[in-house]
């Protein structure tokens, strides 16, 4: 678009330029057109502005889409792993959502810089619709913006990239050693997740916890905290507001998880909580405080799944 | 009936009083955490220039007429109620406005805050600003003239 504007500038100019041209004769002086002279230079700067926004419209690059993305975006048989979906703020909706064709075989593949994620309910949490601190990440891998009918496709037309923020924070992958309840089925993580969302209850009240997504069969929950004060950015009095999301994952028998935090925070004197729309994020003002949390957490839950089991 | 002069110097204190009364409240409620610093940065350049043209000209009135006599011409009663409920409603919005934001008692988030700020300025701001023009300015000028032609 801006290479087109430039380009029929350029070709303005030009245009310009050779009107003048034309309305000079060789001595320099300026005399008036003659009627097929004055068409002539017409045609000549509406060809030109063509021509240079032609040229320039095709010099825009053009990623071409790899074999996996494909695969994602056209083929019925998707082989599964983890894809990483990623939101970039842009102009219009078509420029606004990129695919991250990265196929991720496990969860340690996930990109650290993968800010936040949840399962975009595509084929049965195949898909994390994720959000990148920039657009570093997605130069050069073969990525192309989404368009609308792209998104159909996967099934994340009602994915708003509102829904996900641009900036969080992923913890490292954290093991856990959680011996077999009796009754449990190792290859099913139910109490595992509800182990966990007791740990959210237990930690922060259960009327400030409510889950957003559950995801038993691939391990995944995630919670949202809310009517925060003080928590995450002790001493500043704001309203905090937390989004966790913890995803299990398996390397034969060890456990792990990898849980990654979007903080947000309002102002507000009183004792009542402000609206959800009022809070904004802390990324990247306050990008330390909230790792320094998301570690805290990822500890403390650490700890708490492996004493649970025993 | 009332007196002109009565009424201008009442009705400026209260317009001065109210702008720098609208200063403080904004940064005590930021120190108080109703306002984030940004926040408390926009709402005062919001603010500020609304009673700033108010108070320039009361302000350059009363320093240029410090040794005059108040004008002792009575005003309709209408006038008067007019002079003074406009303002106090404008600055009684105003001054709820910035509470109820700073308490999360209204607004879905700072812009629409800023957007009702900018809505009650239009509709008051006209009205408010005959009054004070006509008290202010024009009755300056009065005074000037009516000075001229005693002496």
């Amino acid at each position: 678009m801006v290479a087109s504007v430039s380009g029929m500038i350029c070709g303005n100019h030009l245009g310009k330029s050779l009107r003048k041209l034309l309305s000079r004769n060789s001595s320099g002086e300026s005399r008036a057109m003659s009627g097929s002279n004055r068409r002539t230079a017409n045609w000549m700067f509406w060809f030109l502005i063509f021509v240079s926004a032609a040229v320039t419209a095709q010099q825009v690059p053009q990623a071409n889409i790899s074999q996996d993305a494909a695969k994602l975006l056209y083929g019925p048989d998707v082989i599964g792993g983890y894809y990483l979906v990623t939101i970039i703020p842009g102009i219009n909706d078509d420029a606004r959502m990129r695919i991250h064709f990265d196929s991720c075989r496990n969860l340690e593949d996930v990109s650290p810089f993968a800010s936040f994620a949840y399962p975009a309910g595509v084929a049965g949490f195949r898909y994390m619709l994720c959000t990148t601190r920039s657009e570093e990440l997605i130069i050069g891998r073969g990525v192309r913006p989404l368009t609308k009918a792209d998104l159909a496709k996967l099934g994340l037309q009602d994915a708003p990239p509102e829904r996900s923020s641009p900036y969080c924070v992923w913890t490292p992958p954290a093991r856990f050693v959680r011996a077999t309840v009796p009754g449990e089925d190792p290859a099913n993580d139910t109490l595992l997740v509800a182990t966990t969302i007791n740990f959210f209850y237990g930690r922060y009240g259960k009327d400030n916890v409510s889950v957003e997504s559950k995801d038993v069969e691939h391990g995944h929950i995630a919670v949202t905290i809310s009517n925060l004060r003080d928590t995450i950015l002790e001493r500043l009095g704001l309203w905090e507001w937390l989004q966790v999301n913890v995803v299990f994952g398996r390397r034969g028998e060890e456990r792990f998880f990898q849980m990654n935090a979007e903080g947000r925070y309002a102002s507000g004197a009183g004792s009542k909580p402000p609206p959800s729309t009022a809070f904004a994020g802390m990324e990247p003002q306050y990008h330390e405080q909230l790792e320094a949390y998301a570690l805290r957490l990822r500890t403390q839950l650490q700890d708490y799944l492996s004493i649970s089991g025993k | 009936m009332m007196v002109e002069g009565r009424i201008r110097k009442g009705l400026g204190l209260f317009i001065i009083a109210s702008h720098f009364g609208a200063i403080i409240l904004v940064i005590g409620l930021f120190f108080a955490h109703g306002f984030l610093f940004e926040e408390m940065t926009t709402t005062l350049a919001l603010v500020v220039p609304m009673f700033a043209s108010y108070t320039t000209a009361i302000v350059r009135y009363i320093i240029k007429h410090r040794h005059s006599p108040e004008s002792q011409r009575t005003v309709s009663m209408e006038f008067a109620f007019l002079a003074f409920s406009l303002p106090s409603i404008f600055v009684l919005c105003v001054f709820a406005m910035i509470v109820a934001k700073a308490l999360n008692l209204a607004f879905q988030n700072f812009d629409q805050f800023k957007t009702l700020l900018a809505v009650l300025e239009s509709l008051f701001g006209l009205y408010v600003g005959y009054f004070i023009t006509e008290l202010f300015e024009q009755g300056a000028k009065r005074r000037a003239s009516s000075a001229k032609t005693g002496s």
